[in-house]
């Protein structure tokens, strides 16, 4: 049976790839070095599989068409988008998808009550890609993306979001075969476009990453209301990691990070768990 | 109002760069595909942020199309705060 042998969580400011020259020395620094640690954890952990669990950016999804949860299951996906290329410096990439974890876990969901969206066609966009690049620059190892929505209201429930990863990791324990790296891409607060974009909420962010620090699952989901997540901003990614804690259960970080840039539109929170080094 | 046209419009730029050149181009070419109201092909044309962000555009798109129309980021919050 399957195992959850390592989570990730990494930020995906395009400006960490598109303009690192903009940063300081000491914050450029930091993001080295929090990012090599989790590069590292992950190359030494060997997964078969990095499932990466993130919210589209308005590039595959949009009021037209909005669902809560959407599993890429095609043979590959490929990013990041057209529109980002130019920006972001990260090279096309197109990455294999673990097609029996992507599919097997869409038909484990129907099954088992998680009514999953699916996709053939799955762009990834940089919140996807910019953790990826840096994480895994070889773009080698298949992934399963798990689109979470995060950016058209209304979300789903934080209680929710738990559950789902609650589910998840009964999938991987129960149902697939092989060693599985969980990734939660995206920052707790940003307002991107929004009134409060350029003003991070430092105090908000904190509080979510001591309730990370002590894996406590239950109070970020009590924590994390319709009004807190409006506070947290139009980008805000609290869900991703809320659904992570949910696949990881009472699991306590082994590193956790903090970096603030000056001029940036979100902090960069980073944390990686290794279930096997409790 | 027909908000979501004003969406569904600035979803198409943003994730099309053709379309993009073409509204930079020509942009009343590209609004008359859209089921606008004056108010809103007005906001449009002068890049007003602020109106666009009051009638309840989505603020993440919004950004994004200050950007492709070269807004200036301190003009787009000084509209949007009603500063």
């Amino acid at each position: 049976m399957g195992k959850v042998i390592l989570g990730l969580a990494a930020p995906h400011n395009p400006n960490i790839t598109s303009r690192p020259e903009k940063m300081s020395h000491e914050v450029q620094s930091k993001l080295d070095s929090a990012f090599g640690y989790l590069k590292g954890r992950l190359s030494e952990a060997s997964p078969d599989c990095l499932l990466v669990l993130t919210s589209d950016h308005v590039t595959n999804f949009f009021y037209n068409n909005a669902p809560m949860f959407c599993l890429g299951v095609s043979d590959t996906c490929t990013g990041p988008a057209p529109k980002e290329l130019s920006e972001l410096r990260i090279p096309r990439a197109t990455l294999k998808v673990d097609t029996a974890m992507a599919k097997g876990l869409l038909h484990f969901g129907i099954e088992s009550g998680i009514d999953f969206s699916y996709s053939q066609e799955m762009i990834l966009d940089h919140a996807f890609m910019v953790p990826l690049s840096l994480l895994t620059p070889h773009m080698d190892l298949p992934i399963v993306p798990l689109h979470i929505n995060g950016m058209l209201p209304p979300r789903p429930t934080a209680a929710r979001c738990y559950r789902l990863g609650q589910q998840i990791g009964e999938y991987i324990r129960n149902h697939y075969n092989g060693n599985v790296a969980v990734l939660a891409s995206g920052s707790f607060t940003g307002d991107i476009g929004g009134p409060k974009m350029g003003s991070i909420d430092t105090a908000l962010d904190l509080e979510f990453l001591d309730l990370v620090k002590d894996a406590k699952g239950q109070e970020m989901v009590n924590k994390a209301t319709t009004e807190t997540l409006e506070r947290a901003g139009v980008a805000n990614e609290i869900l991703i990691w809320i659904t992570l804690q949910g696949v990881l259960g009472d699991l306590r970080p082994s590193f956790t990070d903090y970096i603030c840039g000056k001029d940036w539109s979100t902090a960069a929170a980073l944390a990686a768990w290794q279930p096997n080094v409790r | 109002m027909s908000l979501y046209q004003v969406d569904k419009l600035l979803f198409k730029l943003f994730n099309d760069l053709e379309l993009q050149e073409k509204y930079r181009q020509d942009f009343s070419d590209v609004l008359k595909r859209y089921d606008l109201q004056d108010s809103e092909i007005k906001a449009l044309r002068e890049v007003n942020a602020g109106e666009l962000y009051r009638m309840g555009v989505h603020s993440f798109l919004l950004w994004q199309f200050g950007r492709m129309m070269d807004l200036k980021p301190a003009t787009y919050f000084n509209q949007i705060r009603g500063e």
